[in-house]
């Protein structure tokens, strides 16, 4: 592995989502102990501060600091997405392998039905769960998890499939060993290369699809700073102060950039065939 | 595996096209005033579309906004400075122990061409006064005893008791006349007496008003056409007004205001409104039952900081309780529960909720969050923690005006003579006060206008003082218009917008 992280900071790309993913899980470990305010303390004298010393990224209408707000975003941008991504990864990886290992008309149902789900749009998905469960960090995770587990699942079937057929598998099954034991030892630590890099881009879909619902109204209670609740809030202001939109914008398109570049660059690394050496 | 990052630049792409979309607006050119156009056709911008055109049933200010005075027509009217005018009658002759109103009719028509009389206002009185009415406007007409139809032309109204408030609520939706026995859906047709017609209701869009050439008033529709455009989003309503789309802009904000601000491509006009944001709380309802912590809600938001916030004091002004400078009876009073977020702990405190107190807030999601937001930081500052729950208009008219399911509730109060609800408990304030409720008795059948101002001035500072409410801040009542477009009210927009005076002058 140290050969292919040499080769995925040696590649430009790579070595850019890589920095870019670093400043986001950066400046969520800092928000966690640092804000300069409290994100969500207002201040009328500081209605649309311009930016300055005292706020580095200048004040929205109520006076709250569009820096401290960022950097608490990403808290819940990155909480939001990891866990999003877990839920795909494990949703996913359980579809596939049912979907590789069972035999017959079984393994055909689960194949088609990956596909029909897979036809759902997220949003939509995310909206019938708020309908029922009302709006919550947990309902946008579940949600984006799923969406996104149906995706992984249709790539990693397709790849299980490929590893279930190779020799020493075949070997590994000739010498007696159970299904279990064949996608424990052999099927899942070949595939996982792919479930990386695989996840790796989920990560930047799910920080979109994070700023889409809370944008829409049906992410994260609306206590909790996000980067798509500050778009929607500050879109008033898109023709006025055109400068404040700036920032949440910069940072979803930094972050989902990192992650896909950081993606990109782990294939090429993984990959014998691209890899310099 | 490519589309986030296709997704990635078209986000970026459009905050470029954000950048330069403030860079150049095609604001159009100030003409020259020329010869009123009466063929004119005029875009208005309103914010609440109403569920119902049934203006004898539906309650809301968005039906008597467009429907008074343009469609249906009282026995008076209520001018745009306040005043109150022959409308379908000359002003009535009253007799000396002011309860009995002699009403003669104008010549009047309804739109389908039939003429208006004594019988038809007998019906349509008497209807809003039955038992089983169902009219929002019941309550203001408390106090008639009868509706008599003396001939064609003349029409009796017999009071139980004196009441200073009754040509207001003549003037006002319960007063409408429609022709008796005409079988019209009410929700989506009219058949009213007024200077425009409807001639459609796109749900969810617009609703187009026509001029009746055979209005039977002295004066007909200065225009021919007037569409009035439900556009909620502001961003969207600024963008219709800067492409030309919309000719007379209300509802505006302090981003609507600075948008258009030193542009000569639109006119500002300022008026004064009844429109009160009324934090409402629950007075039948937990900790909201005991004024300690109500007084301690009220001191914990800077009233100030939020007229600031919002956009400055041309378009915000602090209310003290519920009544505007435009009231006789007005008193300044928001020296009442000033700001001191320690007096409000220290109130809390006594309360007993000293470790916190957890309130939930149902808001329509017609306004924006601004208010809501800034309302909630100023609690937790107290240790007061407010969840925010925003609802469709409709639920909130189900769950909070109709059902008092609620914590606290913010919503626009834009009637005049909304004062008088703090006398009814049922009210979705639950707000009961025998004081209040004695004094607002008295003021409407009180003998003299001094008399009356003295007691409503009474519940103004009592409400205040029992904190019945918070209310946060009274909106100016502000409209951008595009050069040339004349003749509109300016005062309480929100409320009432009475279009039989709008003119054009610009070549469009």
């Amino acid at each position: 592995m140290t050969g292919a992280f040499r080769s995925l900071v040696r590649s430009r790309s790579g070595l850019l989502g890589l920095a870019l993913s670093a400043v986001v899980v950066a400046a969520t470990l800092v928000s966690l102990v640092w804000t300069p305010y409290d994100p969500g303390a207002v201040d009328p004298r500081a209605s649309w501060a311009p930016v300055s010393g005292a706020h580095w990224f200048g004040a929205d209408r109520l006076g709250r600091d569009l820096f401290s707000l960022v950097l608490a975003g990403a808290r819940t941008t990155l909480l939001v997405s990891l866990a999003a991504t877990v839920v795909a990864a494990v949703t996913g990886t359980l579809l596939a392998a049912a979907a590789a290992v069972t035999p017959g008309w079984v393994r055909a149902a689960v194949g088609y039905g990956i596909d029909v789900l897979i036809a759902f749009p997220t949003l939509l998905l995310a909206m019938v769960l708020v309908a029922v469960h009302g709006a919550s960090t947990l309902t946008a995770v579940l949600a984006i998890g799923l969406g996104e587990g149906f995706f992984v699942a249709r790539v990693m079937r397709a790849e299980m499939t490929r590893v279930l057929a190779a020799d020493y598998v075949l070997a590994a099954r000739a010498g007696g060993a159970g299904t279990w034991r064949i996608l424990y030892a052999h099927v899942l630590p070949n595939a996982l290369p792919t479930l990386t890099v695989l996840l790796s881009l989920v990560m930047a879909i799910a920080v979109l699809a994070e700023a889409a619902l809370s944008y829409l109204g049906y992410g994260v209670p609306s206590s909790t700073p996000t980067w798509g609740r500050m778009l929607h809030d500050l879109q008033t202001q898109l023709t006025i102060r055109p400068q404040v939109l700036v920032w949440p914008g910069l940072a979803i398109v930094a972050t989902v950039l990192g992650f896909n570049l950081l993606g990109d660059g782990l294939r090429d690394a993984g990959d014998p065939k691209a890899r310099r050496t | 595996m490519r589309s986030p990052r296709i997704i990635a630049l078209a986000v970026t792409a459009l905050l470029l096209a954000a950048g330069c979309g403030a860079a150049d607006d095609g604001s159009p050119t100030g003409a020259a005033p020329g010869r009123p156009d009466p063929r004119a056709e005029v875009d208005v911008r309103l914010l609440l579309e109403p569920t119902s055109l049934d203006i004898t049933k539906v309650a809301g200010a968005a039906l008597e906004q467009i429907l008074l005075g343009n469609v249906y027509e009282g026995l008076v009217k209520y001018t745009d400075d306040g005043k109150i005018e022959p409308g379908l009658a000359a002003l009535p002759e009253v007799s000396g122990d002011g309860l009995t109103y002699t009403f003669t009719l104008n010549r009047a028509t309804f739109h389908d061409g039939s003429p208006v009389t004594a019988a038809d206002v007998e019906d349509s009185f008497g209807k809003v006064i039955a038992a089983d009415s169902v009219n929002p406007a019941k309550a203001s007409f408390a106090s008639v005893e009868k509706v008599e139809a003396k001939d064609d032309t003349t029409v009796v109204i017999t009071l139980a008791r004196r009441d200073t408030t009754f040509l207001y609520a003549l003037a006002g939706r319960g007063g409408v006349v429609l022709k008796k026995g005409a079988a019209n859906r009410l929700d989506d047709s009219e058949n009213g007496t007024g200077p425009f017609r409807l001639q459609n209701w796109q749900r969810g869009s617009t609703i187009t008003f026509v001029r009746d050439d055979a209005y039977w008033g002295q004066a007909k529709a200065k225009v021919a056409k007037v569409v009035f455009h439900y556009i909620a989003d502001e961003n969207t309503a600024l963008n219709a007004l800067r492409a030309g789309e919309i000719d007379l802009y209300t509802g505006t904000t302090g981003d609507s205001y600075a948008a258009v601000q030193g542009d000569p491509g639109f006119t500002v006009t300022t008026g004064n409104s009844n429109t009160i944001f009324v934090l409402a709380f629950n007075n039948s309802r937990g900790p909201l039952k005991d004024p300690r912590v109500r007084h301690a809600l009220r001191r914990a938001v800077d009233k100030d900081g939020l007229v600031t916030t919002l956009g400055g004091d041309h378009l915000y002004a602090k209310a003290g309780s519920h009544t505007a400078p435009t009231d006789p009876w007005y008193e300044d009073l928001t020296s009442i529960d000033s700001y001191d977020p320690a007096a409000a702990k220290a109130l809390l405190a006594q309360a007993g909720h000293a470790a916190g107190l957890d309130l939930e807030l149902t808001v329509p999601n017609i306004y924006p969050s601004t208010m809501a937001d800034y309302i909630a930081a100023q609690y937790k500052a107290v240790g007061v923690n407010l969840k925010v729950n925003t609802v469709e208009f409709g639920v909130w008219l189900d769950k909070v005006y109709t059902k008092a399911d609620y914590d606290l509730s913010l919503v626009a109060h834009v009637e005049p003579l909304t004062i008088l609800q703090y006398a009814q408990p049922g009210y979705y304030w639950r707000y009961d006060n025998p004081d209040v409720r004695k004094w607002t008795e008295e003021a409407i059948s009180a003998g003299s206008d001094a008399e009356r101002d003295t007691l409503l001035g009474q519940v103004a500072r009592k409400i205040s003082e029992d904190a019945a409410a918070d209310w946060v801040v009274r909106s100016l009542s502000t409209s951008i218009a595009r050069p040339g477009v004349t003749g509109f009210p300016k005062n309480d927009t929100n409320a009432r917008l009475d279009l039989s005076g709008l003119t054009v002058t610009t070549p469009r």
